[in-house]
């Protein structure tokens, strides 16, 4: 009987210790008590799991909707976790590197940059690529103008960074229509193959328009949290 | 539209109420919903992309917590900076142990032990601390084993001490699958107390009544010598193993009846649950059953990986400002002008959670003194800081001064052009490029003329969170806790002054019910049973002024109630250069022992207590520390720390005490010890955060070579924005 009284009131303190990580609460410019943080993990969850239900599904594209949309828009999606996601373009630049910066984001501040069309930087997900050594030659055609040494510096280790280095091998796998909603390209369809210093292999897949070297679409690698993302230009 | 936060590293652990607290069942308990998201990636079928930095091959651990079969270790080392929990039971016999991979070749364990029944000075079930330690002789090589010398329980009454020397060699036959270990190796002590073959030396046994405590080098590789052998067979996530024991288990047999020893071989079988956990059940010595449970951990590698909102991009000037009348310094002349350019600031700052404390314009050169409550990195806060400052001032200024602060304090000051910032954002290492043309400076004192932020001061903030207070090692019950809700509340009129409390309300909890302590000393700490029984309290109630007294030095005034047993003056005065791994502090206190109840009151007790410290940060991120000086109780003497921090905030380390206090006058123990850990939240949850879980164990709490906890010592704070920890950290730059 004892033992149950104990277990009884064990549950309730339990209970009143989860109540009061939940209804806790801070205010003014000092660190955030940790038991504060706690109640927002804790709240994040739940919100996540009844959100999981009605999540906004990504819309059904037509090439009606994408007229009616002025704003330059790419589509991005990460193989892996099957997310898909249309983001608008933030800076488009140069600096002393050839090829030309794009940087495109998402409503949720999750960041995209590509130098000529190749990936060169992911903010806002988990696997930060921070940067990244491109073929890009900067003569207008965009995708790669080469093999040879690839780099990419990932955020990893102890606050820190580490890098993946990549011997690559352009391959032109020749001309291929290629449809986006609705219409279709004249693309040369561009491979690189590329094998790490420590093994494993690597492919990224451009098309690039026959007749002004616009980077229509790509499959590229994201590095080894984030997988291959899958990139079309629906919004010109 | 909106692009779901992908969980790319596994579903983010939930979090339940009982690991709230600041304990070691926390950590297990937190830890525990997280290593069951993750497969193990060494498990992983061949993966065709470059792995990148991944998850290490880790040993699986024995009953002990060290690297090795059942009862017996092998010569197997865990990853450097490995860090492992694991838990095992078999005939009454628990053992909970913590085990850190300190260097390659070195490792270090503490271990709390459960006799059941073992009837040992009167106790009927017995508990006891021991600290182990091992080193690898030398790696495995094609056709060399392995070799590792081991001492466990190396202090003390030694009840578990036993000495090793052992040698594994792996195998994987082709005609077989999977791998196998093969170890062999001598035991001393308990490990060769079954089936000696020879006897070296004499080895004295712990005299009962004696304060413990010493290290046992009169006992180390004394006595039978027995060989112990065992075999592991691994493939993918399960395991086999089976072993020759060398533990008579005399005193848990003979001496005492805690179980029947029928059998010198054991055996087990393990299966890898997650990443990072481990589970097994064993058959043991011909009659008990056994279970253990193993988790591994890494500071290297984060329970879940870091993610942070994307940062808003530099924008040059070249494609904003083409204007050339836009280029001149004309509005640094304005007064109005320069406000409204530090509310843009602030505002810019706000958006990634940081805070303006003052800026100080000039045509061509703006410095921006920071604040950072969200992010553990320093290194990140001042890449933030940067962009938003290329983000918002106008286009002459061309120098940017930021300076991370604390608590008022300039820490230091990163100096760059933003011409470089413009350039370097998406050059190939750009971490690297950005850091190559960035300088650390003293931060010195803000300018006369720095437009203080009149939105942040006089600055109020409060919270009202529950709280926790655990008790370890009470011979009856040894886990023991308190909780309730703090209400805190600090008030800042202007920067480096502060004025802070606490109330704290328990509501429920057994540390008041704990064993009365009795010291041959003032009892300084050892009354805290005493200070337990009040339920409302006072936790802190002070006065603390911050201020920069010259180059290279920060300097400290507190007064008032610290902590929950000491109140009074204190000063504090610390010499640390931004780019210097030596620092050194002296701080003086006068203190007087509060009231049992908390409340204003005093007790008749009072000590002038101080230390002159020396900070050292050594390679491998190790930080030594000396604190020379006068403790609590008016003993004379020196602390010595070893801590492995870590740039994400994980920090793993041990201390020890020795003052003109006698072992006799000490009492248990001998003399003051204990290890720190500190595990960070954004380590375990994914997301930025300045919180820790931070823990505290001592085998024995006494009274000899205790400090008194003053809020807001300097050195942790000054360090993490000196250059060290910047230039550790600058890949985050740019995150």
């Amino acid at each position: 009987m004892r033992c149950a009284g104990m277990h009884m009131r064990m549950w309730g303190l339990g209970a009143a210790l989860m109540l009061g990580l939940l209804t806790g609460c801070a205010r003014g410019p000092e660190d955030t008590p940790l038991e504060i943080e706690i109640g927002q993990v804790i709240r994040d969850q739940i919100r996540l799991r009844r959100g999981k239900a009605t999540a906004p599904k990504p819309p059904v594209l037509t090439r009606a909707l994408l007229e009616t949309i002025a704003e330059p828009h790419i589509e991005v999606e990460i193989e892996e976790v099957k997310l898909r996601d249309y983001l608008t373009l933030q800076v488009a630049r140069q600096d002393d590197v050839p090829g030309r910066i794009e940087l495109w984001r998402s409503v949720d501040n999750i960041s995209f940059g590509f130098r000529d069309g190749m990936l060169i930087s992911t903010r806002g997900l988990r696997g930060t690529l921070l940067s990244a050594a491109v073929p890009a030659d900067g003569q207008g055609a965009m995708g790669p103008a080469s093999g040879g040494l690839r780099r990419y510096e990932f955020a990893g280790d102890d606050n820190a960074s580490y890098r993946v280095q990549l011997a690559c091998e352009l391959r032109d796998l020749g001309a291929e229509p290629l449809e986006i909603v609705g219409l279709i390209y004249p693309t040369q369809h561009l491979q690189e193959y590329c094998r790490g210093a420590q093994g494993g292999v690597i492919l990224n897949d451009y098309w690039v328009d026959r007749r002004d070297g616009r980077l229509w679409q790509s499959r590229q690698w994201a590095g080894p949290e984030v997988g291959y993302i899958r990139v079309r230009q629906v919004v010109i | 539209m909106t692009f779901p936060t992908p969980p790319l590293s596994g579903p983010r652990p939930g979090l339940s109420a009982e690991r709230s607290c600041r304990t070691v069942a926390l950590l297990l308990g937190t830890f525990l919903g997280t290593v069951l998201s993750g497969l193990p990636q060494a498990l992983l079928a061949e993966d065709a992309a470059p792995r990148g930095f991944a998850w290490p091959e880790t040993p699986s651990l024995n009953f002990y917590g060290n690297p090795g079969m059942i009862d017996m270790p092998s010569a197997e080392m865990m990853p450097d900076a490995q860090f492992a929990a694991s838990v095992s039971s078999f005939g009454g016999i628990t053992r909970m142990n913590l085990q850190a991979q300190a260097l390659p070749w070195v490792s270090v364990a503490f271990r709390y032990t459960e006799t059941q029944d073992r009837n040992l000075f009167n106790f009927g079930d017995f508990y006891d601390r021991n600290f182990d330690v091992r080193f690898r002789l030398w790696q495995e090589g094609r056709y060399r084993p392995a070799v590792a010398v081991g001492l466990q329980d190396l202090a003390g009454t030694g009840i578990y001490s036993g000495e090793y020397i052992v040698a594994t060699k792996t195998f994987a036959p082709e005609a077989l699958p999977g791998q196998f270990k093969l170890s062999a190796g001598l035991g001393w002590g308990r490990l060769g107390s079954s089936g000696a073959v020879a006897t070296l030396g004499n080895r004295s046994g712990f005299t009962s009544g004696e304060t413990g405590g010493q290290l046992g080098v009169d006992r180390w590789f004394r006595g039978d010598v027995a060989p112990f052998a065992g075999v592991e067979w691994r493939h993918g996530r399960w395991g086999v193993k089976a072993e020759y024991s060398t533990d008579a288990y005399t005193q848990e047999t003979q001496q005492s009846n805690v179980f029947e020893r029928k059998s010198d071989f054991n055996f087990g079988v393990e299966y890898q649950a997650s990443r990072q956990l481990r589970l097994g059940a064993y058959y043991l010595y011909g009659s008990e059953f056994g279970i253990s449970a193993q988790i591994q951990m890494n500071p290297r590698h984060p329970a879940t990986k870091m993610q942070v909102p994307a940062p808003s991009p530099v924008v040059p000037r070249s494609t904003w400002a083409q204007d050339e009348a836009l280029w001149t310094t004309a509005w640094a002349d304005s007064d109005s002008a320069k406000l409204k350019t530090r509310d843009l600031l602030a505002q810019s700052l706000r958006q990634d959670g940081l805070i303006l404390e003052s800026v100080t314009l000039r045509g061509t050169m703006a410095e921006a003194r920071i604040r950072n409550t969200r992010y553990q990195s320093q290194a990140l806060a001042v890449g933030r800081a940067a962009r938003a400052m290329a983000q918002s001032l106008p286009p002459s200024v061309e120098t940017f001064r930021i300076v991370p602060t604390s608590g008022g304090l300039g820490l230091s000051a990163v100096v760059l052009r933003r011409s470089d910032l413009e350039a370097l954002e998406f050059s190939p290492e750009a971490p690297d490029a950005i850091w190559a043309v960035a300088t650390v400076q003293d931060a010195g004192a803000a300018a006369e003329d720095a437009l203080v932020s009149d939105a942040l001061y006089p600055a109020f903030s409060y919270s009202f969170v529950p709280y926790t207070s655990p008790s370890y090692f009470d011979p009856s019950v040894p886990f023991r806790i308190d909780f309730g809700v703090d209400l805190k509340a600090s008030y800042s009129p202007a920067p480096g002054w502060k004025l802070a409390g606490a109330i704290r309300q328990r509501i429920w909890g057994n540390v008041a019910d704990g064993r009365a302590g009795s010291s041959r000393l003032p009892q300084v700490r050892t009354n805290q049973r005493e200070f337990a029984q009040a339920d409302t309290t006072l936790e802190q109630l002070y006065v603390e002024r911050r201020w920069r007294p010259g180059r290279n030095l920060y300097a400290r005034a507190s007064v008032g109630y610290f902590e929950s047993m000491y109140g009074g003056l204190s000063g504090e005065l610390l010499w640390k250069p931004v780019d210097s791994r030596l620092g050194l502090g002296a701080e003086l206190n006068y203190v007087r022992q509060r009231d049992f109840d908390q409340r204003l009151g005093f007790r008749d007790y009072d000590v002038l207590t101080g230390h002159a410290s020396a900070y050292l940060e050594l390679p491998k991120n190790y930080l030594m520390q000396v604190d020379a000086g006068r403790y609590l109780a008016g003993d004379v003497g020196a602390t010595v720390s070893l801590t492995r921090t870590f740039n994400n905030g994980w920090r793993l380390g041990g201390f020890f005490t020795l003052t003109d206090v006698s072992a006799e006058d000490f009492g248990e123990g001998s003399f003051d010890k204990g290890i720190t850990l500190t595990i960070p939240m954004g380590w375990l949850v994914g997301k930025p955060s300045r919180n820790s879980y931070g823990l505290t164990i001592r085998p024995v709490q006494r009274d000899g070579g205790q400090r008194v906890s003053v809020p807001g010592r300097l050195y942790g704070q000054v360090r993490a924005a000196h250059r060290k920890s910047l230039q550790d950290q600058r890949a985050r730059f740019w995150e």
